[in-house]
């Protein structure tokens, strides 16, 4: 259990704004880093526009090697420190409830505490009565503590609904927040090729030189016998294309 | 333009400023430490993987700048020695 919400007896506002305010300027500082390197650029490219010879191809080859997308990259960060600048507010506003949220139930279970004292007392009172009057005074003792603490039960269950409503509006805006995030990121990812999607290439290509080969060796087996390695490759060609089906070929996954 | 026009004090501009660019960069935090902290586990995870691109970014372009100043650089010193040699030349020739 979370020591920040011990009434509660679970955290439903996990995060901290301070962090996600702070990974927000970062990303700012960034941008404003960023913007910078395509002026940087343009600058040298003019400096040395026209210059010819093996130093200024050297430059060119190292200039060409920047990253064309910072103007582009500067904006993503802009949008996802909004995006976690937006979520810190949220966070905050949350715990503000959060806090009031608990600072109710911890109070409830205090008063629980008591009203669980007053009807073991109660009960306690009603069992050792001695005469029917104070039987009958104890047992409506015992009923009103009983009839308190299942109020107090009552109320701090409808407390931590509260808390488990906002835990779910937290998380729903958290899923948002990270949607966005992705999103941005997926602009990224178009732009260089995914390794996932390279190794799927590569192994389709290869499972498709896999499946031509065990279709030519086992026509190999009634075929008749030719010599030398290469005449037996020819050979076992000859029934594939024959049949009409396509050879498939291992290709290149990195062109 | 032929090489013997080149802009030396230019180049050295320029090449100082695409150091300055890269030092700015190179300066810049994004705290992969803080993407625990920010919130539930979806968002820890978006805001991690977020940081990394950013960080594999900021180094791949810090470093590409760096190079370039580095080779802008040397560009205009070869700029500026051969310069210097064409000048001895000719005055050698007009003696």
């Amino acid at each position: 259990m979370t020591a920040r919400y011990r009434g509660l007896g679970f955290d439903p506002v996990p995060g901290d704004p301070d962090a996600a305010g702070t990974a927000a300027a970062g990303f700012g500082t960034a941008a404003d880093a960023l913007t910078q390197v395509d002026p940087a650029v343009r600058r040298a490219r003019e400096a040395a526009a026209g210059w010819s010879g093996p130093a200024a191809e050297r430059f060119g080859t190292a200039l060409d090697r920047v990253p064309a997308d910072a103007e582009a990259r500067a904006d993503r960060l802009r949008a996802a420190a909004e995006v976690l600048s937006a979520w810190a507010g949220r966070v905050a506003d949350h715990r503000r409830r959060a806090d009031d949220l608990d600072a109710r139930a911890a109070a409830l279970r205090r008063g629980l505490a008591a009203a669980e004292d007053d009807v073991h007392s109660a009960r306690n009172a009603l069992d050792l009565a001695s005469t029917p009057t104070a039987a009958t005074a104890a047992g409506m003792e015992h009923a009103a503590a009983e009839s308190a603490l299942a109020g107090l039960e009552d109320e701090l269950a409808r407390v931590i609904a509260a808390a488990r409503d906002l835990e779910r509006e937290h998380t729903a805006a958290a899923t948002a927040a990270a949607d966005e995030l992705d999103a941005l990121r997926d602009v990224v990812a178009v732009e260089r090729p995914a390794p996932e999607r390279a190794i799927a290439s590569a192994v389709d290509a290869v499972s498709g030189v896999t499946a031509t080969m065990a279709r030519l060796l086992s026509r190999g087996g009634g075929g008749e016998r030719v010599p030398g390695a290469a005449a037996a490759f020819a050979g076992a060609l000859v029934p594939a294309q024959t049949s009409r089906e396509t050879i498939v070929v291992l290709e290149d996954p990195r062109r | 333009m032929s090489g013997y026009a080149a802009d030396t004090g230019a180049l050295d501009g320029a090449a100082t400023r695409l150091r300055a660019t890269a030092d700015a960069l190179a300066e810049v935090t994004v705290d992969p430490a803080l993407a625990p902290l920010a919130g539930p586990p979806r968002l820890a995870g978006a805001l991690a993987a977020f940081t990394e691109d950013t960080r594999a970014a900021l180094t791949s372009t810090t470093t590409t700048l760096a190079d370039a100043a580095t080779a802008l650089a040397a560009a205009g010193a070869a700029y500026a020695e051969t310069e210097a040699e064409a000048t001895a030349a000719f005055r050698g020739h007009l003696r």
